[in-house]
C-alpha cells in the first residue's frame, strides 16, 4: 500500500471540497434564482468539463498554469506558489474539473425550493441573510451532501487531468490512481489491487457516511435521501 | 355580537401590469373583515401579494395605520417590514422546522410564544411534529397561528380552506369566527365561495378581470347588485 500517495489524493479531496463548497453555493444559487445577460455562456463553462476529455482540460490547464502560462507566471511571480506539477496545481486543476458535479446538485436543491416559502420568510420579518441561513441552506442541504459526495469520490478517481498537470512525482503529485496505473505498469497486480480495494472502500465509506448526514436534518422518518 | 370597529386607517389604491393587469381600491377599519370576492383568475390573490409587499405595484399608495407602505414617489416597504401576515393557500410551512419552531420564525424565535400559540389552539400535543406529519387542518392551524405571532395589523388570508376537505373546513370556519372577535387586526381574505363570505364578511370587495366591479355589505351586494356581472358572480 502506497501510503504517500494515499495521503496526497486525501488532501487534494479535501482541499477540492473545501475550495469548491462556498463557490459552489454562490454560483448555484445565482443560477438557480437569476436570469441575466450571458447566463447562457456561464452554463456551458459549467458544464464544459464534462463533455472535455480530461487530457484535454489537462492540456490546456498546463498551459495555463505552467511557468510561462498567465495564471502560472503570476502565481509564482506575485504569491511566490509553482503551480505546474504542484500540489497547489493539482488542487486548481481539480476545483475546475468538479465544477459541474459541485454546481448542479446545488442548483437543483435551490431551484426546488418554493418561492412561497422564501415568501412566506419575509413575512415572517426575516432578513435575506437570515432566509438564506434559515430556511434555504438546511432546504439545500442534501444537495449540499450530494455535490461534496461527488466531488469527494470523483477527486479520489481523477487519472487523465491530475497525470497532465502534476505528473507522478511521489509524495507532491503521485495520488492513488497514478499509483495503481504505475503498478499495473509495473506488472504488481497485488500492490494495484490493494490499492484499488482501498478506493473502493473509502468512496464506499464517504457515500454511507454522508447518506446518513443527509437523513439527520428531518429526522430519520423524512429525512431527504441523496439523489 | 357587534365588534368594535374604528374608524378607516388602512387605505390602499394601486395598479399593476404585471404578471397581470389589476386596478383596486382597498380602504379597511381596524378589526373589520373585507373579503376579495371572485372568480379564478380574476386578481384576488395578486391583490392580496400587492398588500403584503410581495410585489411590487406599477403605481399607487398604501396607507397603513399611519405607515406609508408605498407611495407615488416610488417608495415601496418591502414585506419583510410591514405589520403584515399571511396565510398561504397551500400554507407554505418550512418542511425543515417542527411545528412550534415554524411559528417560533414569526416572533423572534420565542419558544414560549411559540408554544403559547399552540395550547391556545389546543395544539400543545403535536409542536414537535414535521408539517408532511400534520393533517390538512393541522398545518391549517400552524399557518394561522405563525400568521398571528407576528401580532400583525393586516392579516391576509389566501384561499386558507380550499386546500381541506368539506368538514374541515367546516370546522375550520367555525374556529376562524370564534377567532375573529379576538383578533386585534384587520383582515383581507380571499374566497371565491359565497357561503364563506357570508360567515366572515363585514365588507365585500367583487373582483373580475383585475377590477373591482363593486363594493359592499353581504346585504348591500345581495340586494342591489350594480350589474348582472355581479349578479353572475356571486349567483343570485
Amino acid at each position: 500500500m502506497d501510503w504517500q500517495s494515499f495521503w496526497v489524493t486525501i488532501k487534494m479531496a479535501l482541499a477540492t471540497c473545501v475550495i469548491l463548497l462556498p463557490f459552489a453555493l454562490i454560483l448555484a444559487r445565482i443560477m438557480a434564482r437569476h436570469e441575466f445577460y450571458g447566463k447562457w455562456l456561464v452554463e456551458v463553462l459549467i458544464i464544459l468539463p464534462l463533455i472535455l476529455p480530461p487530457t484535454v482540460i489537462g492540456y490546456y490547464m498546463l498551459i495555463l498554469i505552467g511557468s510561462n502560462g498567465v495564471l502560472g507566471s503570476f502565481s509564482e511571480t506575485y504569491l511566490n506558489v509553482p503551480l505546474a506539477f504542484h500540489m497547489s496545481g493539482l488542487v486548481l486543476a481539480s476545483v475546475i474539473f468538479n465544477l459541474p458535479f459541485a454546481i448542479y446538485p446545488i442548483q437543483r436543491a435551490f431551484a426546488a425550493i418554493e418561492s412561497n416559502l422564501l415568501e412566506a420568510g419575509a413575512l415572517c420579518g426575516l432578513s435575506r441573510w437570515q432566509s438564506f441561513v434559515k430556511i434555504e441552506l438546511p432546504l439545500v442541504w442534501p444537495g449540499i451532501v450530494s455535490a461534496l459526495v461527488l466531488v469527494f469520490t470523483h477527486t479520489l478517481g481523477e487519472f487523465g487531468i491530475i497525470l497532465m498537470v502534476g505528473g507522478s512525482i511521489p509524495g507532491e503529485t503521485r495520488t492513488l490512481s497514478i499509483a495503481i496505473y504505475d503498478r499495473v505498469q509495473a506488472f504488481d497486480w497485488n500492490g494495484a489491487n490493494t490499492m484499488s480495494l482501498f478506493l473502493l472502500l473509502i468512496s464506499s465509506t464517504v457515500i454511507y457516511c454522508l447518506g446518513f448526514l443527509s437523513r439527520l436534518q428531518y429526522g430519520k422518518k423524512d429525512g431527504p435521501h441523496i439523489v | 355580537m357587534a365588534r368594535r370597529m374604528g374608524r378607516t386607517l388602512f387605505r390602499a389604491d394601486f395598479v399593476l401590469t404585471k404578471p397581470i393587469a389589476l386596478s383596486a381600491s382597498l380602504s379597511l377599519k381596524p378589526r373589520e373583515v373585507a373579503v376579495l370576492f371572485g372568480p379564478s383568475g380574476s386578481g384576488k390573490t395578486t391583490a392580496l401579494r400587492c398588500l403584503a409587499g410581495l410585489i411590487k405595484p406599477k403605481s399607487g399608495s398604501i396607507e397603513a395605520f399611519s405607515t406609508i407602505w408605498q407611495d407615488e414617489s416610488g417608495f415601496f416597504l418591502p414585506a419583510r417590514h410591514r405589520q403584515v401576515s399571511m396565510v398561504f393557500q397551500d400554507y407554505a410551512l418550512f418542511p425543515h422546522l417542527k411545528a412550534w419552531q415554524n411559528i417560533a420564525l414569526a416572533c423572534s424565535e420565542n419558544e414560549k410564544v411559540a408554544r403559547d400559540w399552540l395550547t391556545r389552539f389546543s395544539m400543545s400535543d403535536l409542536a414537535e411534529q414535521y408539517p408532511k406529519e400534520l393533517s390538512g387542518g393541522q398545518k391549517q392551524r400552524v399557518a394561522l397561528m405563525r400568521a398571528l405571532a407576528r401580532s400583525p395589523k393586516l392579516l391576509l388570508l389566501d384561499e386558507p380552506f380550499s386546500a381541506v376537505d368539506s368538514m374541515t373546513r367546516k370546522v375550520l370556519r367555525q374556529e376562524l369566527i370564534k377567532l375573529r372577535d379576538s383578533l386585534d387586526c384587520a383582515v383581507v381574505l380571499v374566497t371565491h365561495d359565497w357561503e364563506e363570505a357570508r360567515l366572515l364578511a363585514d365588507k365585500v370587495y367583487i373582483l373580475s378581470d383585475g377590477k373591482i366591479l363593486q363594493t359592499g355589505t353581504i346585504q348591500e351586494l345581495e340586494n342591489n347588485p350594480q350589474s348582472d356581472q355581479v349578479s353572475q358572480i356571486i349567483g343570485i
